[in-house]
């Protein structure tokens, strides 16, 4: 069942409010079409905005002609694999694999990539602790006795404050 | 030879650059720099938790400040991001003051002027060569609230070693007040309008990998980018199947029901205005319900809930502090929302409160807990 997961998403991507990667993820979770009326619902209007082509998988419009030359300059001299297009090669490989998994990360550049991935890193973060506050909540609420389930809430609650 | 094409810098670059010329001969060690667009730049640049306080810290005495004494806000920046602080090369004046003036500014990405001081102390405007480059290295004016949109403002520069003094600008009588990138060519560097913006680029993505050094653990040794890659790519997977996990988790330790969101959802009607609005349709089963009174607490919760539910409406300013905020808001939405839903027998994603917790109540205590939250949380 991926309904929290879908909804662990949907809730990070809208409180963080306006990003590449929560634009991303949306476009990604509406792609299926179970998904699509709940996010209608919880977007509301925004959702009809966010749902543009714009916003949606946007690769980064490359000139053919330009590909096409540095294609062939690749493939046509066999340059002996110097150390700096070598760390070049590397890095970009990696910056692709990036692209994958952050949300939207396809149409970015190397600098923003590093930015949302930043954001996202710290999200996710957020997202990881809150989901184990709640289970450890959950439990605890489970050990006791049905009584007080609301201790482990205030404690949390004191905690924080 | 590059003719100057268009005059560059009003006088108040003029006039910064004097002064920092003077303080570099005084054995300043940092260079000039806005205070206002310091401490706004400083906003977008969040997930770094110590600069982060240091911000708050600041940002009284930087918010306070106008032009010429930056000394005082100097040493706390310094303290915490000695690499902007030195970097500081803020060249827009209007900029800072549209910050100050209106919140959401996001304003369209304009063309980055390169100035570079030759021997003959002219000055060459870039627009054109550069425009390509630079939609990345552009600096865009904006506060972010709630992630304003589109790429967070980069107001910093890269430090420039000075090597002529500051009578290049004499040449610069005005120049219109946007956002430009005002770089200086290195000693024995070259000039060219395009290393330069290459230059450039490299240094603010060398930046953002020393940030996310801090952000992701056990980075602290590692140097060159593809190892740092390597590590975030880690550390993404890794927290995104923690994800995953956790949220099986939580499903197995929560009976789900089957529900048909369609019919769920079916006749009402969500104010798109009030995202809250949603959570009081989204509860806790009745069997959660009934195992666990939150019936009590909720109703002690509810109130303050409803309070703030007008709260709920805005944008975050902070994003760390809405993504700390979460956890606070989690336990009480979880509680807060089960009043509103004794009667639904429908669960949906416990999970799902989570994320309205942002936009929570407890935005009030956002300025002083958020240090201690993140630092709790994280």
């Amino acid at each position: 069942m991926h309904a929290i997961k879908l909804s662990a998403d949907v809730a990070m991507a809208v409180a963080r409010g306006n990003r590449r990667w929560t634009h991303g993820l949306i476009a990604d979770l509406s792609k299926k079409e179970d998904n699509k009326s709940f996010l209608k619902c919880i977007l509301g209007k925004q959702y009809e905005r966010l749902n543009m082509p714009c916003y949606s998988s946007w690769k980064i419009q490359r000139c053919k002609t330009i590909l096409r030359r540095s294609f062939r300059e690749r493939f046509g001299k066999h340059k002996p694999a110097r150390a700096c297009s070598l760390a070049r090669s590397m890095v970009k490989k990696r910056a692709q694999v990036l692209k994958r998994l952050v949300p939207g990360g396809e149409a970015m550049d190397g600098y923003s990539l590093l930015d949302e991935t930043m954001d996202y890193v710290v999200c996710l973060h957020a997202q990881v602790d809150l989901m184990r506050q709640l289970l450890r909540a959950f439990e605890a609420s489970k050990l006791r006795s049905v009584r007080h389930p609301i201790i482990p809430f205030f404690v949390l609650l004191l905690h924080m404050f | 030879m590059q003719c100057l094409r268009a005059p560059l810098s009003d006088l108040s670059v003029l006039e910064r650059q004097r002064t920092r010329a003077e303080w570099q001969q005084q054995g300043q060690e940092q260079s000039d720099y806005h205070p206002y667009d310091a401490d706004y730049c400083m906003q977008s640049l969040l997930p770094v938790e110590a600069s982060f306080r240091a911000l708050h810290s600041c940002s009284g005495g930087g918010a306070n400040e106008n032009h010429g004494n930056v000394h005082g806000s100097n040493d706390c920046f310094s303290n915490a991001w000695p690499d902007i602080v030195s970097s500081m090369h803020c060249p827009v004046v209007g900029a800072a003051a549209s910050v100050e003036e209106t919140s959401v500014n996001a304003s369209s990405s304009s063309s980055s002027r390169k100035r570079k001081s030759e021997n003959t102390r002219r000055s060459k405007e870039n627009s054109g060569g550069s425009d390509g480059k630079d939609d990345s290295n552009c600096k865009r004016i904006k506060e972010e609230t709630g992630g304003g949109g589109g790429a967070p403002p980069e107001a910093k520069r890269p430090n420039k070693r000075k090597e002529e003094s500051a009578d290049a600008s004499k040449e610069n009588d005005k120049a219109p007040k946007s956002d430009y990138i005002h770089v200086r060519a290195r000693r024995g560097q070259a000039t060219d309008s395009h290393s330069l913006a290459e230059r450039v680029r490299r240094e603010r993505i060398s930046q953002r990998m020393k940030y996310l050094q801090d952000l992701v653990p056990g980075c602290s040794k590692i140097t060159g980018k593809a190892g740092m890659l390597d590590e975030i790519i880690n550390y993404v997977q890794s927290l995104q199947r923690q994800v995953e996990f956790l949220s099986m988790k939580l499903a197995a330790v929560n009976p789900m029901m089957d529900i048909n969101i369609d019919s769920f959802f079916g006749g009402r009607e969500i104010n798109p205005t009030c995202k809250s609005g949603s959570i009081p349709m989204i509860g806790m089963s009745s069997e959660l319900l009934d195992q666990s009174s939150y019936l009590q607490f909720g109703s002690l919760q509810h109130d303050m809930f409803m309070d703030s539910s007008d709260l709920l409406l805005r944008p975050n300013v902070n994003p760390p502090a809405a993504v700390s905020d979460t956890s606070l808001g989690s336990c009480l939405n979880v509680n807060g929302s089960s009043v509103w839903n004794t009667n639904l027998q429908n669960v949906y994603g416990v999970e799902f409160q989570l994320g309205r917790g942002t936009a929570l109540p407890f935005q009030s205590l956002q300025g002083n807990l958020l240090p201690n939250n993140l630092k709790m949380e994280m």
